[in-house]
């Protein structure tokens, strides 16, 4: 049976942190750590974090992912040091992880972890899956890993990101620090399941770009035009905006079938767009030609009131069984590019309150990131511009 | 109504306004983003204002630095910042860094920070660009920073500090603009200050700490004085008491009350004290130099004691001389145990010369040797040599000894045995004559075991070897002679017997011859009884040689047989009758040489047949006590006795006691040799005309 505790720290110098995060999550009892999973701001020495943790904890199995700020029982923060750590004690997991994982190899790639992990310990239920977020196609993750495990499995976790620059992000597993890897850790207690659901609030507005030109998760072309100008001209930026100015105000919006919008509360589904290669864009999950494409903004009230919506979906379908840890991904431009700080807290004050257990926060371990995974009309999916919620409760 | 457009203007404008609308949220970001610089810039002065907290709770002046650094980066949202504190005291210089890693590179880094402190004017805060950063030697991988350096001469502390961002990183930091510089004016002011408040407070602190250990100097020194077993008396300038310890009245009586105000010299001094000391003691007093030296100094009671004493003058910060301080020890019993140790080596040394023994001590392990005056003379070694002692020692070893003796020195330093007895050659240095030694070595360890020193004596035993040598030449030759006269005279004595016996017997057949007148018969019968006499001596100079030649031949037999035996044989040697008692303790077999008692017996049982008593019923009592270990035959009689004269000398070969003796005089000689040979005794109580008592104790 598996135990969880969480602790998040803002302290500028990498060792104390990861001191300060073991020591309040773990105390006294740091050798008796099965894994450690790292969130991470993109500040933080990476192979000194690893480095220290083996230290603290030598039979620990260690997973860590960088991240644009944390969120953990302790509240939000988001800044360049930020770390927040979800210890796991108990054997009941296998971590898997794969390094090389661009677009173009994220199915075969991930299918080698998956079968590598379902070959050790072919018991595993529910997956924390977590990958460099620049560049993979995470629809095709996802395909790989149900490919192994089965569609019933559920898939949560987030992508790794930088500080929204889109530069580089951070995996490390073990002592080893990659930049283009992917980790997954699949739990196998039979007593603990998960609940996941995510929320985004943007609306649709004005008229949809159509997908008129794409390779597999690259498009290539809107309305004959190529993609990056025309989607920067629709934004009113110049040709030359980065992803840093894009993301915040480009979400794209893919429309849902009634019955998923029913379920997700909102016409549309979010898609996250990088720069690629020329005016080439990435897009974060396969898109055929055809696709329409709405841009979308943000609406506050609906933020809000979706939320506690999906809380409360969320707390009926776990009735009231214990709540043994919670992660969370959401997406970096929710964070103090959306909100200010006062609205902020309040919003992660609305998803954590719910689940408090006699008055107390249970083990939370919350990122930042690109992007998240959380299901949608029962069927694992990746999201973005969402505030992705993976309750693990025990039956 | 509006106006009417065409298709085309229509769809103009709807574009126009879609576009609107989705630039309302690039709009509406800016409005974001602009909120969200102001929010992280309060950000920015809260960090400032958390980190000038945690500065003034840091500790110490290692902490407020590494504090300070962290700041540098946290504030600044930098990738990296150092700060570098040199004392300009000694040159010592201390890099304090945060989220970089320097190691071994710390003198690159040093240089890299000195070099923009000579580009950019001290006190003023700099924005580093990437050209900034071109031609440094570590700090060359930097895309920008914040650089600061002052000399502060009031502290004698230059201080660098650094903050930046690396090419590598630089895409994930914000570029360092004109607020952030103002700010890190502000930073600067805010370290200057707390540097100032820091150093003045370790200042402080280090007094503090001055003065606390001063303190507790004072209080260990004061209990030291106080409860020190030696004498303190502490003056003033002009040797006026004013303070004595508790001690100090012990050892002399004198009490602070007492003596407060007064010289020591007033009633310390007496008789005894040297004139030579109180000059001394004046002389260093006078010029308030520290002197030390035993002088007799006296008690309150008048008596006398040895005062080993130490003056200290005591001068202050201004160098004006305020105090002596005078420690004493009564010595009196080290003294006289010094003097009585002087004189046991006196007496040692003297012994050690009278008997001609050298000696000699080796301190471990810096090897110091100490010889007698004699040993130079054993070992004919020149005083005046500068050579060191043990390769003296080693020059003058017999070669043929040396390994040995200096293999079991090597067995003694190594532990392996503790005292040394030694006999080895020397060649005597000034005269090369061989000489022999005798040598004793002994080891002194301490408590672990250790080696501290060995002493040694040796002995030149030339002459007495040679001595010893000529005594045992003289023994071997002696008992050979003795051998060779045993030999000869049982020769003789055999020899002589035979025709002794020959004559005998042509002596008994002339008896016979009826033609010899009475005369001849007298004749011949005195003959006879010459020639008898003549042989009993020779049987008993047989005896003698046999006793000495034969070796004990112990055997089993009946002691009481054998005393009735040489009884009966004897008894009829007199004409009057004699009469013998015997009693045995015991049984009467005993285990003992069978011939030599039997000649023991008939020795002592025949002197008493042969002087008994007329007038008197002759008896004869023996006496056998037998046990396992010993046989004790006491043979008494009431004959007439030994003059008490003679009693001492009656085992004295030929000596006779009395004048009408008809012995030879060995008799009681041989039994004595006899008794000695079979390691027993024999003892005898005489009374004139009363009677003879001999008491034999022979080991079975």
């Amino acid at each position: 049976m598996i135990k969880f505790n969480s602790s998040s720290a803002r302290i500028v110098n990498t060792k104390r942190a990861v001191n300060e995060c073991m020591e309040i999550a773990l105390g006294n009892d740091m050798e008796h750590a099965d894994l450690l999973i790292f969130h991470a701001s993109i500040g933080h020495d990476f192979k000194d974090m690893v480095t220290e943790a083996k230290r603290l904890a030598p039979n620990a199995r260690i997973v860590a992912a960088s991240c644009c700020g944390v969120v953990g029982r302790e509240g939000v923060s988001e800044s360049m040091k930020d770390m927040a750590l979800m210890s796991v004690q108990g054997k009941d997991f296998t971590v898997g992880s794969v390094d090389g994982i661009y677009g173009h190899n994220s199915y075969e790639k991930t299918l080698e972890m998956a079968q590598k992990m379902k070959s050790e310990n072919p018991g595993i239920n529910m997956i924390y899956f977590l990958a460099s977020g620049i560049d993979i196609a995470n629809d095709q993750c996802i395909e790989a890993l149900e490919e192994v495990f089965g569609k019933e499995v559920t898939i949560f976790g987030a992508t790794s990101s930088d500080n929204m620059r889109g530069v580089i992000s951070y995996q490390a597993v073990d002592d080893q620090v990659y930049e283009h890897a992917a980790y997954a850790v699949g739990f196998s207690d039979p007593s603990i399941a998960v609940d996941t659901q995510a929320t985004h609030g943007f609306v649709a507005v004005g008229e949809p770009l159509l997908v008129t030109k794409s390779n597999g998760h690259i498009i290539q072309e809107f309305n004959g035009q190529p993609a990056w100008e025309e989607y920067t001209r629709r934004l009113g930026l110049t040709a030359d905006a980065t992803c840093g100015d894009s993301i915040p105000i480009g979400a794209l919006g893919e429309k849902l079938s009634d019955d998923l919008a029913k379920e997700y509360g909102n016409q549309h589904i979010l898609r996250v767009v990088t720069k690629h290669e020329g005016n080439d864009m990435h897009y974060a999950t396969e898109i055929p030609e055809g696709t329409e494409l709405w841009l979308t903004t943000r609406d506050e009230e609906l933020i809000f009131s979706e939320m506690d919506r999906m809380v409360e979906v969320m707390k009926n379908r776990i009735n009231g069984k214990e709540v043994v840890a919670v992660f969370h991904a959401d997406c970096l431009a929710r964070g103090r590019f959306l909100f200010n700080r006062i609205i902020k807290d309040e919003l992660v004050s609305k998803m954590q309150y719910p689940f408090y257990n006699n008055g107390e926060c249970p083990a939370w371990l919350g990122m930042y990131g690109f992007g998240e995974f959380a299901r949608l009309g029962g069927q694992n999916t990746y999201h973005n511009y969402t505030t992705a919620l993976y309750v693990l409760y025990r039956n | 109504m509006g106006e009417s457009l065409t298709y085309e203007a229509l769809k103009e404008r709807y574009q126009e306004l879609q576009l609107r609308v989705t630039r309302f949220s690039a709009t509406e970001q800016e409005l974001i983003n602009t909120r969200d610089r102001l929010d992280h810039e309060l950000e920015l002065y809260k960090r400032l204002h958390r980190y000038n907290e945690l500065a003034t709770k840091a500790a110490r002046l290692d902490g407020y630095y590494q504090v300070m650094t962290e700041a540098l980066v946290d504030v600044f949202d930098l990738e990296s910042a150092m700060i570098l504190m040199v004392d300009l005291k000694d040159n010592h210089a201390k890099l304090y860094s945060e989220s970089i890693h320097i190691e071994g590179r710390e003198e690159l880094v040093q240089q890299d920070l000195k070099h923009l402190s000579q580009v950019f004017p001290s006190g003023q805060t700099q924005h580093l660009k990437l050209e900034s950063f071109g031609g440094l030697s570590a700090l060359n991988v930097c895309f920008e920073g914040l650089f600061f350096h002052q000399n502060l001469p009031e502290f004698q502390t230059e201080v660098f500090l650094v903050g930046a961002v690396s090419i590598t990183k630089a895409p994930l930091y914000n570029q360092i603009l004109d607020r952030h510089h103002t700010i890190f004016k502000v930073f600067v002011q805010q370290f200057l200050a707390g540097l100032s408040t820091r150093i003045r407070g370790e200042e402080v602190e280090r007094q503090l700490e001055q003065i606390k250990a001063s303190q507790a100097e004072l209080r260990k020194l004061s209990l030291i004085a106080t409860k020190t077993k030696n004498g303190v008396i502490i003056s003033d300038a002009y040797g006026r008491v004013e303070w004595v310890n508790e001690a100090f009245t012990n050892i002399s009586g004198f009490s602070l009350a007492e003596i407060k105000g007064k010289k020591p010299k007033e009633f310390l001094q007496g008789e005894h004290t040297s004139d030579f000391d109180r000059q001394l003691l004046k002389d260093a007093l006078w010029n308030k130099k520290d002197v030390e030296l035993t002088l007799v100094n006296y008690t309150k009671e008048g008596l006398p004691y040895y005062n080993q004493l130490e003056i200290i003058s005591v001068f202050d910060d201004e160098g004006h001389h305020t105090n002596f301080i005078a420690l004493q020890k009564d010595i009196t019993s080290e003294i006289k145990i010094q003097q009585e140790m002087l004189r046991m080596n006196s007496r040692f040394e003297m012994i050690t010369e009278k008997s001609m023994i050298g000696v000699w001590e080796l301190e471990w392990p810096d090897m110091r040797i100490d010889w007698s005056d004699l040993l130079w003379e054993i070992y004919g070694v020149d005083r005046s040599s500068t050579t060191n002692r043990n390769e003296l020692w080693r020059s003058v070893l017999h070669p043929d000894d040396k390994e040995d003796v200096l293999g079991r020195l090597r067995q003694m330093m190594e532990g392996e045995v503790g005292v040394v007895h030694d006999e080895y050659r020397i060649i005597r240095a000034n005269d090369q004559q061989v000489r022999t030694v005798e040598c004793l070595t002994i080891a002194e360890r301490d408590e672990r075991g250790s080696l501290i020193r060995l002493v040694g004596s040796v002995k030149d035993v030339t002459d007495l070897k040679q001595s010893q040598n000529s005594i045992l030449i003289q023994n071997e030759e002696l008992k050979k002679i003795n051998l060779e006269l045993d030999n000869f005279v049982y020769s003789i004595s055999h020899d002589l017997r035979s025709p002794l016996l020959s004559i005998k017997g042509i002596l008994s057949l002339l008896m016979y011859d009826n033609q010899l007148t009475e005369d001849g018969k007298r004749f011949l019968s005195m003959a006879d009884v010459s020639i008898g006499r003549l042989d009993g001596t020779i049987q008993e100079i047989l005896e003698y040689s046999r006793n000495s030649r034969l070796n004990l031949k112990p055997e089993i037999f009946n002691l009481e047989e054998m005393v009735q035996n040489v009884f009966d044989d004897l008894k009829f040697s007199t004409v009057d009758p004699i009469a013998l008692f015997i009693h045995v303790e015991g049984v009467a077999e005993v285990f003992l040489d069978r011939a030599r008692v039997n000649v023991l017996l008939k020795n002592i049982i025949g002197n008493s047949v042969k002087y008994k008593r007329p007038e008197t019923d002759a008896e004869i009592r023996v006496h056998i006590i037998n046990d396992p270990q010993r046989v004790t035959i006491e043979i008494a009689d009431n004959g007439e006795g030994i003059a008490e004269e003679h009693v001492q000398r009656i085992f004295e070969m030929f000596f006779r006691g009395t004048s009408n003796s008809v012995g030879t005089g060995l008799g009681l000689y041989i039994c004595k040799e006899i008794v000695n040979k079979m390691n027993g005794t024999i003892e005898v109580l005489s009374k004139k005309n009363e009677g003879t008592q001999m008491v034999i104790s022979l080991p079975q």
